[in-house]
């Protein structure tokens, strides 16, 4: 061996130095599903959950990795010892002691936790909180805004600083719908209507994810929600609450490309110029496309409609116009072990072999849907 | 507790149950008793639960490699974002099977193992109560683990999570015969669990030796019997649910159809009302292995038995009073939530108090930091971690935070993982000895512990901080911009170093064959188990049935106390004469309880192909059934049950029936 003591504690402080910057580096980029950064009153009455049980937590650890290392090292036996240590059966009073003092520290944290749980369930007065209902399906989420007609996808709308009543529900699998700096999980279980309140503190932007295992797309059915100051969120529904405009000078590409859209219409809704018949799919509907371009996500939530600069990413849609299972798995065309008999059960957006005119006629269609 | 029957020669033929057993016994013809044969048939047939101790465990470490197959293509698809590696339906049936085979085909298994090997040598008994029960419940766990796999060859593995959450698991949207594979499959492993759960309480009950009362049996029987009893009451839960997603899957029943008025929390309720005693079925054979092998190597008496062993039937009790936090986030309203986040809060009580007697076990004793200590040691610490942030689920508005994130996936992996099977490879290095003569290897046996431990911490460790960045569970891919990357690399690092880890046990097994001899006694340990006159057993287990005065009978025996209060080591007594074999009633082996098991994966894909194999399984069902039960369990003209292992026998029935 010829390294020496001091050279290996010097390596192994250097690798823990090396290591510790990694760690650091990787806390650099925010996560933005970050269930520790709340932004919200209801994530934050649950961040101070956390406050109370992770230090408790922690000191047990410490105290018993502690115990089990002194143990470890203290009590080993030495080489040609053969004698028995002393023998101890036990303890009553001890162990009584150990055994109400687990008690004791979990009847603390239960205190808080109970107190939380009933806040946390607590629903706002009738008309003071806007009321959408969440509604989940493979895989995607849409927003209905009950009483004004607004139905949009993948992006809720929520004015900051209100009180926001979700009714979450299914169209076929248990689903999750979560955003974790406004709020914890609450599935969306077909069959039922669950409600959950939430809020945002300031206006921005707030991503989520499903969190209950919904088939094959799964990892693809993101869910996010734009907070806009009261003002703007007026607008907003203002603007939604509109039809789409549907008459296009003649043999324009956008007038073509509603044509071709009418083979999307099985599925895809626009308000004032069709509605969805009876949709052949488990889910039902497809997003409703009225106010496309008003979003900033399409397909599952997963990609920007708009590049960073703030221009159309049309390289993209197009690429999911041309076939939508190579940016997020579907069972519409490539699982014929998923599909069911005669391709019934088709589930996301199939492949509709459009021809690369037609496309372009369509995305320019697209972008009038504002 | 082995049938005495009578030969059918003594009784005038013709009478009805002799002539039927005469007929059971020679007339059928289609096999003759399988006695003596040496080579496969002795295993094919045998009875013995030392035996069948032995194939469950190689057969669980063989499901444990496809499990951590499974688990390294898991990671390695997700150590950087957005890889191709796996689609994303093959990532989903293989997340699908790494679970479903760890928990079904891996941990239960293991604790079946050890019980069937250790139980009846622990409390001093022959065999179980129901040899060939046993041996059916074994070729059930293996025809129905074979029958779920075979799935991946027949149209793709079963794709709707190990906790199958209906819808998603119905025909319309899990259109393929996986799920059908999956529901049957584990209704036939189930069966293996029932049947042996009833042996092994008949047997702890009934068949102890002489004055060992319940509170004088070993720890790990004690545990072993409250997770018979778990699995006694838990299993016909998950049964029921099975057969109601066979029905819907494959005869229309519309139990979980939505569109027809089911509620899909019903399957939710019944999962998870199995799902959470499982929990305690999968744990609690590790922490009696431990509370086993804590005292011997520390050389102490396990602090506060009644504690411990009171603190394990508590947990079997209150295990069943806590299943909805596995789903605070169903639509529970406040009431219910805050009744099981306080259930599941106090069931950290009984945990923590064997928690801290192991320690005090360990306190002030001379430790011997063997292999086995050190896996013991690792469960302690590793467990404690898992049992904290369980801990932190059971603040159930949090959970709404952690729930289907990988912190959770953290959590069940440090106490299934860092508790159970800890646990199960303390005891593969503490029993090694007792099952096959000789010790595992100590230099790979240390590589074995420290890479599993290291590799074990940086596979699970990183998951907590995953989990509280919102990683959900159950994704086959994340993209560039979610912040996830760095810890994900870490723990695919990890895993590969513990999938090391398992390779350097398995080396370890093959290189110590043929270690040295070591002995009856090579820890100077306290339980009956190493009373037995060789190692292995012989298939009589003791030639004398040694009659129990106190915990740690075998202990006792080696050491007293002199006039200074000390304990000093007594000379050993004079030895008993031994014993004939032929003159000890064994219970023969027998070819119907492997016929009897493997109709059932014909009956079942059966049911998932064409009646008509369900037809030749129910034959093959029905001719079993009436073979065995026309069998008498010990074959009257064979001393010794005609084990293998019997001397060379004179074969005159006189000597035969004591």
């Amino acid at each position: 061996m010829s390294r020496t003591p001091q050279k290996s504690m010097r390596r192994a402080a250097l690798s823990l130095a090396g290591l510790s910057a990694l760690v650091l580096s990787s806390c650099a980029s925010k996560p933005p599903l970050d269930s520790l950064a709340p932004a919200s009153r209801r994530a934050r009455e649950i961040r101070t959950l956390n406050r109370i049980v992770f230090p408790i937590a922690g000191i047990v650890m410490v105290l018993v990795g502690a115990a089990v290392l002194f143990c470890v090292f203290k009590f080993r036996a030495k080489p040609g010892d053969d004698e028995m240590p002393k023998q101890i059966h036990g303890n009553f009073k001890l162990e009584i002691g150990w055994t109400i003092l687990p008690a004791v520290i979990l009847a603390a944290i239960a205190v808080p936790t109970v107190t939380t749980i009933w806040k946390l369930a607590k629903v706002p007065a009738k008309g003071t909180a806007l009321e959408v209902n969440v509604i989940g399906q493979q895989w995607w989420w849409s927003y209905e805004y009950p009483g004004t007609g607004i139905i949009t996808a993948n992006e809720m709308v929520i004015p900051a600083g209100k009180d926001i009543q979700l009714h979450i529900q299914s169209r076929d699998v248990i689903h999750s719908f979560w955003v974790p700096q406004l709020s914890g999980k609450k599935d969306a279980v077909p069959g039922r209507s669950h409600d959950l309140t939430i809020s945002a503190d300031n206006p921005g932007y707030y991503y989520g994810q499903c969190t209950e295992f919904c088939g094959l797309s799964h990892s693809y059915m993101r869910a996010s929600v734009r907070v806009l100051s009261p003002a703007d969120f007026d607008a907003w529904v203002a603007a939604q609450k509109k039809d789409a405009v549907t008459t296009f000078a003649p043999d324009s590409s956008e007038a073509r490309g509603l044509v071709a859209f009418g083979k999307c219409t099985g599925c895809h809704q626009i308000n004032g110029f069709n509605l969805v018949p009876v949709a052949d799919q488990v889910s039902g509907a497809a997003p409703n496309l009225t106010h496309l371009m008003s979003r900033a996500l399409f397909a599952g939530g997963n990609f920007k409609l708009y590049n960073d600069d703030g221009s159309f990413n049309e390289t993209l849609v197009k690429k999911w116009l041309r076939n939508p299972d190579s940016l997020m798995p579907m069972v519409a065309n490539n699982l014929k072990a998923l599909a069911g008999p005669n391709g019934s059960n088709k589930r996301g957006m199939p492949n509709l072999n459009l021809t690369e005119a037609e496309i372009n006629d369509i995305v320019a269609f697209l972008k009038t849907l504002k | 507790m082995t049938m005495l029957e009578k030969r059918p020669s003594d009784v005038p033929a013709l009478t009805t149950g002799a002539g039927l057993a005469q007929i059971g016994n020679d007339g059928l013809g289609v096999f003759s008793r399988p006695i003596d044969k040496p080579g496969w048939r002795s295993w094919i047939t045998t009875v013995d639960h030392k035996k069948l101790g032995l194939m469950y465990g190689m057969v669980a470490i063989f499901f444990l490699c496809v499990g951590g197959i499974e688990a390294l293509l898991i990671r390695y698809q997700l150590a950087q974002p957005e890889q191709k590696f796996l689609t994303a339906d093959q990532y989903n049936r293989i997340f699908t099977m790494h679970g479903t085979t760890m928990v079904f085909l891996v941990v239960i298994p293991l604790g079946a193992a050890f019980a069937n090997y250790m139980i009846p040598l622990q409390i001093g008994a022959r065999d179980v109560a129901f040899p060939r029960l046993n041996a059916f419940g074994f070729w059930c766990f293996l025809a129905g683990g074979l029958f779920l796999y075979s799935s991946f060859f027949l149209g793709g593995g079963p794709d709707g999570g190990w906790y199958a959450y209906s819808p998603n698991t119905n025909v319309v949207f899990s259109p393929g015969h996986g799920m059908d594979f999956w529901a049957l499959g584990l209704q036939i492993v189930g069966i293996a669990s029932l049947t042996g759960a009833i042996n092994l309480i008949v047997t702890v009950l009934n068949m102890r030796a002489p004055g060992m009362k319940l509170m004088k049996m070993p720890v790990f029987t004690w545990m072993t019997l409250v997770v018979q009893f778990l699995l006694l009451f838990a299993i016909p839960v998950i049964t029921v649910a099975l057969f109601l997603l066979m029905f819907d899957r494959s005869f229309h029943a519309n139990f979980f159809n939505v569109s027809k008025g089911a509620d899909p929390l019903l399957w939710e309720n019944l999962f998870w009302l199995f799902g959470h005693p499982e929990v305690y079925i999968l744990i609690l054979p590790a922490f009696g292995i431990v509370s086993e092998t804590l005292p011997v190597f520390s050389k102490k008496p396990l602090f506060g038995y009644p504690f411990v062993v009171v603190s394990g039937v508590a947990i079997g009790f209150m295990g069943w009073g806590v299943w909805a936090h596995h789903m605070f986030t169903s639509g529970a309203g406040p009431v219910t939530v805050t009744a099981f986040s306080l259930s599941t809060m106090f069931i950290a009580v009984p945990t923590g108090v064997k928690i801290i007697n192991w320690i005090a076990t360990m306190w002030g004793g001379k430790i011997k930091f063997e292999v086995p200590m050190k896996f013991s040691v690792s469960l302690v610490s590793m467990f404690t971690i898992g049992g904290l942030s369980g801990v932190t689920h059971s603040v159930s508005p949090a959970d709404t935070q952690q729930t289907d994130t990988y912190y959770i996936v953290a959590h069940f992996h440090y106490v299934l993982f860092g508790g159970a099977m800890m646990g199960f490879f303390a005891g593969f290095y503490y029993w090694w000895p007792k099952i096959f003569g000789y010790k595992l290897g100590d230099k790979l046996g240390n590589w074995n512990f420290w890479t599993m431990l290291v590799g074990f911490n940086l596979t699970f460790g990183p998951m907590h901080i995953l989990g509280l960045q919102g990683m959900p569970r159950r994704q086959s891919s994340y993209f560039k911009n979610q912040g996830w990357d760095f810890w994900n690399m870490v723990s695919s690092i990890g895993s590969s170093i513990l999938g090391i880890g398992i390779l350097f046990f398995l080396i370890n097994v093959w290189v110590s064959r043929k270690n040295a001899k070591c002995g009856l006694d090579p820890w100077d340990a306290r339980t009956l188990e190493w009373m037995t006159p060789s190692s292995p057993p012989p298939a009589h287990n003791f030639d004398h049935i040694p009659e129990v005065t106190q915990l740690d009978e075998f202990f006792y025996r080696k050491y007293a106390t002199d006039e200074n209060h000390r304990l000093v080591r007594v000379p050993d007594a004079a030895p008993l004469p031994p014993v004939d074999p032929r003159s000890i009633h064994m219970p023969s082996p027998s070819y119907w309880p492997i016929v009897v098991a493997f109709a059932l994966p014909l009956v079942a894909a059966g049911v998932i192909y064409s009646f008509w194999i369900s037809g030749i399984g129910g034959l093959m069902l029905l001719t079993g059934i009436f073979g065995w039960g026309m069998e008498p369990s010990a074959d009257p003209d064979n001393p010794y049950g005609g084990h293998a292992d019997a001397p060379a026998a004179a074969s005159t029935s006189e000597t035969a029936n004591v």
